[in-house]
């Protein structure tokens, strides 16, 4: 191999070891499966090294990378429709109408905020998990992930008012599943609406 | 601003895509709004809530190995099946498939001059054995020219071929018998050559194993004319009939008699 295209490979190869983390777990925010998940991260870094010479040095290799993790997720699900089942069902968040507006933003009750946000572990990640696939994404690449609006709305190929819509939904579906959590479990009184 | 201005900016404000100028007049009305001030603390720490508890698995271990060794090997181009390699290939198994073909050649062509060397010497046994015997002993038919030995020589065999007419003032024919060779059925021609006995064998060569020259070119072919055991040998073939002339006589004369037998 010749030198440039040596360094080249070795420039890659760094920004593999670099993002592997980040692609694998938005992978399995993408597919809720690990397996699959490992095989979503290989196949997308084979083939963003293919295009790689395209990609400008210096510009955000998160977002670029994170792009063709969706296509190549996307593709997959096409390839497998029938064979496996992604998408995920509305009917099981409980109390959750796709087509109601958002909800405007409402503050917890002040007694019980100490309790409300300490109270909280795995069940955050299974709510989230939960969630259907256009909110959880969202959700996951702005607060867990830390990609800006416009990263997101690129990766995603969205426009940068529904990744606001998007994530913000997303976050009152999350708070919704733990209130209603919280209140089963009595931690929380029954909201008053 | 008022409250119903400023609730559908907070999304905004919360994740910090609000402009300067608009996050600022955000802050104003929340310094004086315990409600809104509420709606972002809560905003904020529902975030925080995700943060802490959503953590990003990390990926099997050996992942990002097991990419990079992918990778080296899509990149390694000894191991592509490159057009130049391909090519190397196909001249090295043509190569190959030439050399084999050749000396499977050689080896079935030493092989015929093998065979075609020992009939030879079983000729020349048999040569020297009818030199010893009376010519009428010797012929099953005392012939007085060539289309009589052939006329005979038809009677005992299917295949059509044409016996040389070499008689002249130096060759008296003498006869002709028929005779097992080397497990072959031969014919042979029995003359007096410038006073000295010779013998022509002529075997059926359907087969096509006994190489030798055409008639019309046996001065130029090296391998039609040998000296073998003292005598002078030369062979030719027609169609599929091998000729084989033992004799004690000069080669060179031979050869033009046979030349103008078939003129």
């Amino acid at each position: 191999m010749q030198g440039e295209a040596q360094h080249t490979l070795l420039l890659y190869e760094d920004l593999v070891q670099k993002h592997v983390d980040l692609v694998f777990h938005v992978a399995k925010g993408f597919c809720r499966d690990a397996h699959l998940a490992e095989e979503l991260t290989q196949i997308t870094f084979m083939k963003a090294w293919k295009s790689f010479s395209k990609f400008e040095q210096g510009t955000n290799f998160k977002a670029w990378i994170l792009k063709i993790l969706r296509n190549v997720f996307l593709d997959n699900q096409r390839a497998s429709t029938g064979k496996r089942s992604i998408k995920f069902s509305h009917a099981h968040i409980e109390g959750f109408d796709p087509e109601a507006k958002p909800e405007p933003p409402r503050a917890i009750d002040l007694d019980s905020r100490e309790i409300f946000y300490d109270l909280f572990g795995d069940e955050v990640a299974r709510f989230l998990h939960q969630m259907p696939e256009e909110f959880r994404v969202a959700v996951l690449l702005a607060d867990v992930e830390g990609l800006d609006y416009e990263e997101i709305a690129d990766v995603l190929d969205i426009p940068r008012g529904t990744v606001g819509s998007r994530v913000h939904r997303g976050r009152a579906i999350l708070s919704k599943s733990l209130r209603s959590y919280a209140e089963k479990l009595g931690y929380l009184k029954e909201r008053k609406i | 601003m008022k409250c119903e201005e400023v609730i559908p900016l907070l999304r905004e404000y919360v994740d910090r895509e609000l402009g300067d100028a608009d996050a600022r007049r955000i802050e104003e009305h929340l310094d004086d709004c315990h409600e809104c001030a509420s709606i972002v603390r809560d905003e904020n720490e529902l975030k925080l809530v995700i943060r802490k508890h959503v953590r990003p698995d990390p990926a099997p271990a050996n992942l990002a190995n097991v990419i990079v060794r992918k990778l080296r090997e899509e990149a390694q181009p000894a191991r592509r099946w490159s057009i130049q390699r391909i090519i190397t290939l196909g001249f090295i198994a043509s190569a190959a498939t030439i050399f084999v073909v050749f000396t499977t050649l050689m080896i079935i062509s030493n092989q015929q001059h093998q065979n075609a060397m020992r009939l030879l010497d079983l000729m020349i046994d048999d040569h020297v054995k009818a030199s010893n015997f009376d010519p009428d002993e010797l012929v099953d038919c005392k012939a007085v020219g060539a289309e009589e030995v052939e006329e005979w020589i038809r009677s005992h065999r299917t295949d059509n071929f044409r016996v040389p007419e070499l008689e002249s003032g130096n060759v008296k024919m003498l006869g002709a018998k028929c005779c097992m060779v080397g497990g072959r059925e031969v014919e042979v021609v029995f003359y007096e050559w410038d006073g000295k006995r010779t013998s022509l064998f002529i075997v059926s060569d359907e087969e096509n194993v006994l190489q030798a020259a055409d008639p019309a070119n046996l001065v130029d072919a090296d391998k039609a004319m040998m000296s073998r055991r003292g005598f002078n040998v030369v062979c030719w073939k027609r169609d599929e009939t091998f000729f084989a002339l033992v004799t004690g006589s000069e080669e060179r004369s031979i050869v033009e008699t046979i030349g103008r037998s078939y003129n």
